[in-house]
């Protein structure tokens, strides 16, 4: 079930996830992490690379991200299609979103950093603070007062 | 293959070494590693920043909001209304330079953000192809068109009704008979020149053109009409500060206006210029030394072989003091000299037909002080090329344009925008 590799002829790389799992990843996936990068060049390449910051479950949702990415390059079709399935994630399961943001950025992929960021602050935008709190589970740590005079003071930013 | 990821991130939950983990899923958000909270921040405009400042402490406390100057904000045209222009090849150019091209829609308000050097696009269908003659500090705008006249804030999109603009038509009937109501309607978004607004939004002094002259009227939400002030003539500027409104004259006298229960009176702070040749402008000393006013006279030339459209070569400053208590508490009348200012030091002055903003350039990283931002305000049309909007430097006199492209507004002059760290947005 975590194996991605598939019928080319290109390079496997072999990963285990913190819990275990081992993942055998396309070369050219695996190198859009610069950390995995990092580890091949110090010749870790002919071993398991192990992955002890990363799930399997989170580590599945990063390959096939990258996956996604790789082909939608002047794909204007698999950019929305990509774009739509983030959303989706964030606003059903905020929790594994943040889990995968986390992921992407230990394991240092640059291009899903960029994209996973810009779809939270898209998704932010235009709502209020109660409404984030809920949609992402956040404690509201403010005192009633405090709260007041947070809205007093910048009224023209809420609704 | 394809993946639906809400399904694959449903399967792997339901593992039991998975339900452990979610054990901490309330506080993950909180924890999530700073540096991707403040990217996350760092693509958010600003009233959303503050917006994510308010979710919870540790937000809080890891993000701050930088201060920004003032965004130039271009208005949105009207739907196929002038779509030639906005076939501009330097437009398209200039909007290709934003990050957020993919957000851009044609009644999208564009804001330039000087700070980031990034268009922030927002949708702001109220506005769409109406005019803009007042940007306040506080973040209001006067919007106007053919039928209304209301106060708008773009990010709480409330809206004041002002009265209705016939009330402020032309009085004096000579270019109706000439010209008919046709004419008169479309005058109605031109005929206001400049906006000044009281803190709280109640009060209202614009400079209004009437059929053959220039004069000042007031408005006090809940009145039934405009009120003529008939003194002094020739209003060229008005401004509020300090819970007064000022007003320069064509003349370059500067008088102080009080409105007390629909009654007006003015009073004179100085004497007149000698050449008061081109725009006048009055801009409060509000970071330094609030008994100070600067008067900044704009110099125009007329573009070769363009009509009527002036180019700005030069900006002269002089100063007055306004007094110890404020002008209104001085017994007997003063009149002040104006005194000639070679330099305005740190500061950076943004004029146009926003209220005037001023900033300490040391406070911006990458900003050069001693300088004015300007943008058009002279109700010249824009068919005729590239808005007159610059930089002028105090110290060698020379004017660089604001946009290198050669880019100007497809529908009507960019408005400074005051972004709320200068006034009713404290910092903490």
């Amino acid at each position: 079930m975590a194996s991605t590799s598939n019928s080319t002829s290109s390079k496997i790389i072999t990963l285990r996830s913190s819990d275990g799992e081992v993942f055998e990843v396309e070369e050219s996936v695996a190198l859009e992490s610069n950390l995995i990068r990092r580890m091949m060049e110090d010749d870790c390449a002919n071993n398991i690379i192990p992955l002890p910051n990363v799930t399997a479950p989170i580590f599945y949702l990063v390959i096939e991200h990258c996956k996604k990415h790789a082909e939608m390059k002047d794909n204007k079709e698999k950019k929305k299609e990509l774009r739509s399935q983030g959303e989706e994630l964030l606003k059903s399961d905020p929790h594994t979103y943040s889990n995968l943001m986390e992921a992407v950025n230990y394991l240092d992929i640059k291009s899903l950093m960029d994209l996973t960021a810009q779809w939270l602050a898209d998704f932010l935008k235009g709502k209020s603070p109660r409404l984030i709190r809920e949609l992402l589970k956040i404690k509201n740590d403010f005192t009633p007062e405090e709260e007041a005079e947070i809205l007093e003071r910048n009224r023209w930013a809420f609704d | 293959m394809k993946i639906n990821m809400v399904e694959v991130s449903r399967h792997y939950l339901d593992l039991p070494q998975i339900k452990c983990h979610q054990v901490g899923k309330m506080a993950k958000w909180i924890n999530l590693h700073q540096e991707l909270l403040e990217i996350i921040f760092d693509l958010c405009l600003l009233p959303y920043q503050i917006r994510m400042r308010s979710v919870c402490k540790t937000w809080r406390l890891i993000l701050k909001t930088p201060r920004e100057l003032p965004w130039l904000m271009m208005l949105p045209k009207k739907n196929q209304e002038e779509d030639h222009r906005h076939q501009d090849p330097d437009a398209r150019a200039f909007f290709s330079l934003s990050e957020q091209k993919e957000d851009h829609h044609p009644d999208a308000c564009a804001f330039f953000s000087l700070s980031k050097q990034k268009i922030h696009t927002i949708h702001l269908p109220e506005i769409q192809g109406k005019r803009c003659r007042g940007s306040f500090q506080n973040g209001w705008l006067m919007i106007i068109d053919e039928l209304d006249i209301f106060l708008f804030h773009p990010w709480s999109k409330k809206r004041l009704e002002l009265l209705h603009r016939s009330t402020l038509d032309f009085k004096y009937h000579s270019c109706i008979k000439h010209l008919g109501i046709p004419y008169m309607k479309m005058m109605r978004p031109h005929r206001i020149r400049k906006a000044a607004l009281s803190d709280d939004c109640k009060l209202m002094v614009v400079v209004v053109y009437e059929s053959d002259m220039v004069q000042l009227a007031f408005y006090r939400i809940g009145d039934d009409a405009w009120t003529d002030i008939v003194v002094p003539p020739g209003p060229m500027d008005v401004i509020y500060h300090n819970g007064q409104f000022y007003c320069i004259t064509m003349w370059g006298g500067v008088y102080l206006v009080h409105i007390e229960n629909g009654n007006s009176y003015a009073k004179r702070l100085t004497e007149n210029m000698k050449e008061p040749f081109g725009g006048l402008y009055l801009v409060p000393d509000m970071l330094t030394d609030t008994n100070i006013m600067f008067v900044i006279l704009r110099e125009r030339v007329t573009r070769a072989n363009v009509h009527e459209t002036r180019d700005t070569i030069h900006f002269h400053i002089y100063k007055f003091p306004l007094g110890e208590k404020g002008p209104l508490d001085q017994e007997k009348e003063v009149v002040n000299k104006l005194i000639k200012v070679e330099s305005l030091g740190d500061r950076v002055i943004f004029l146009g037909y926003n209220s005037p903003i001023t900033v300490m350039a040391s406070e911006f990283p990458g900003l050069k002080g001693n300088c004015i931002y300007f943008t058009d305000d002279s109700g010249a049309s824009y068919a005729n090329g590239p808005g007159d909007c610059g930089v002028f430097n105090v110290e060698d006199g020379t004017v660089e344009q604001l946009f290198a492209h050669g880019y100007h507004p497809a529908f009507a002059p960019p408005i400074w925008f005051a972004t709320p760290p200068y006034s009713s947005y404290q910092r903490d």
